[in-house]
């Protein structure tokens, strides 16, 4: 799936992780990081997400994935790895997160 | 702000001076600023102006180092003729600053209406686009003023670190100053919350771009020394005569977002009471984030150069005393 694709959203953990994890290594942490990103890699900690490329990746999950982030929402535990972004996505849609871990 | 550029260390100021420009970090704000609010309002910058006049004479340490920022930033090797004159300015400037976060308090009435307000045609027709409006600035002239926008019905908030009495480095006096003064009334005229970029906190841009989509106005000083957050992206910049790092997310957050990026000034006029801002129409963000950056720096560095008794000098580096590293590149 390409990352620029929309989403119906309706996806499940598993459709999302592998769709946001593209996204962040093609579009975010392009160029800047050589070893792959985990579905656990800790995006804060390892500066693959800055101030800057946060903007970016909200911009992305709000139009793949049909939600609207709410400034208190921005905290580091929603965006700290792509499981915790799964979390995220998926507790505003009312759904648990039952994918499995990578 | 005020007592963070003040109260320096003093090595040279006798213990009667220290005591008295201690004392008046707090008591100006917390005692003498709140009754200037029972005069009028030529009265009260009267008294400001006073108090500004009396800290130039007393305060070498600050004196020192407010004429040699100047110096520096805009007469580089070139003497500057009036150079006491602007530096007195700069201590009246700071008081009267304070006078007009108390004034703003309320509707802002008392304060809106020593303001000259230019060029909201500019703003008006940008926010009509419907993608919030992204104005930058530097730390030139008097942030309470910046916040009479949002007393105008102006949804606006501000990207900032000390705005709102969060800077855990000041004293606790002063942070209280900043919470029940210029941070209650700053945010009480701001329309959307305030947002924090102070050092460990999370998401500012992507607030701010959060606050773009509902169609208020970001206001982002772009001459700050960039923040941890924010070092991964600096550009290169010559500005005030130094070659030193700045983060370009106003620039930035335009482009991702297709919000206007437009330039407010705010100034006072010589009679220290009455001030101007000036909005500007809106800045082309066509072109690489670097080139459009340095060219609204450019903007805002003219502006502080037209008037240098108003600006910040307490930022970055020209803060020195020794000349010869207050001029060096300190990025």
């Amino acid at each position: 799936m390409s990352v620029m694709s929309k989403t119906d959203g309706t996806n499940s953990p598993s459709e999302m992780k592998p769709v946001i994890r593209e996204y962040i290594t093609k579009e975010i942490a392009s160029g800047r990081r050589s070893t792959p990103i985990d579905y656990d890699t800790s995006l804060l900690v390892q500066d693959i997400l800055d101030s800057l490329s946060l903007v970016k990746l909200v911009m992305f999950l709000e139009s793949n994935f049909s939600i609207a982030v709410r400034p208190e929402e921005l905290v580091p535990e929603n965006f700290s790895t792509i499981n915790a972004i799964c979390a995220y996505i998926m507790s505003k849609k009312g759904t648990p997160n039952t994918g499995k871990l990578s | 702000m005020e007592a963070r550029y003040l109260k320096l260390p003093s090595a040279t100021q006798s213990g009667l001076t220290r005591f008295f420009t201690r004392a008046d970090s707090v008591l100006y704000p917390m005692l003498v600023v709140p009754l200037t609010g029972l005069l009028p309002a030529r009265l009260a910058y009267r008294v400001a102006i006073a108090r500004g006049d009396l800290l130039y004479a007393l305060d070498r340490d600050t004196r020192k180092r407010v004429e040699q920022s100047i110096q520096t930033g805009v007469g580089g090797k070139e003497p500057i003729p009036n150079l006491p004159s602007l530096t007195r300015a700069w201590f009246r400037y700071f008081s009267c600053n304070t006078v007009d976060s108390m004034r703003l308090l309320g509707d802002g009435k008392a304060l809106s209406r020593l303001v000259d307000v230019r060029g909201l045609d500019n703003l008006d027709a940008a926010i009509a686009r419907g993608k919030g409006v992204v104005m930058f600035c530097s730390h030139l002239g008097s942030r309470a003023t910046f916040a009479l926008l949002g007393a105008r019905g102006y949804p606006v908030t501000m990207i900032g670190r000390a705005t709102f009495g969060d800077d855990a480095n000041k004293p606790t006096l002063v942070r209280m100053f900043h919470r029940l003064y210029r941070g209650r009334a700053v945010s009480y005229h701001a329309r959307v919350s305030g947002i924090s970029n102070y050092p460990g906190l999370f998401g500012a841009a992507a607030k701010a771009a959060i606050a773009l989509r509902g169609n208020a106005i970001v206001g982002i000083a772009i001459d700050a020394k960039p923040k941890p957050q924010d070092v991964s992206r600096p550009v290169a910049v010559t500005f005030l005569n130094k070659h030193v790092s700045k983060a370009p997310g106003a620039v930035s957050i335009a482009q991702l977002t297709g919000a206007p990026l437009i330039m407010i000034s705010i100034h006072r006029k010589e009679d220290w009471c009455h001030q101007v801002i000036e909005i500007s129409p809106p800045v082309s963000v066509e072109g690489e984030t670097a080139d459009v950056f340095a060219r609204c720096l450019a903007l805002v560095e003219a502006d502080i150069r037209r008037y240098p008794a108003q600006y910040v000098w307490g930022l970055e580096g020209f803060w020195r005393l020794d000349p010869d590293e207050a001029g060096q590149d300190f990025t």
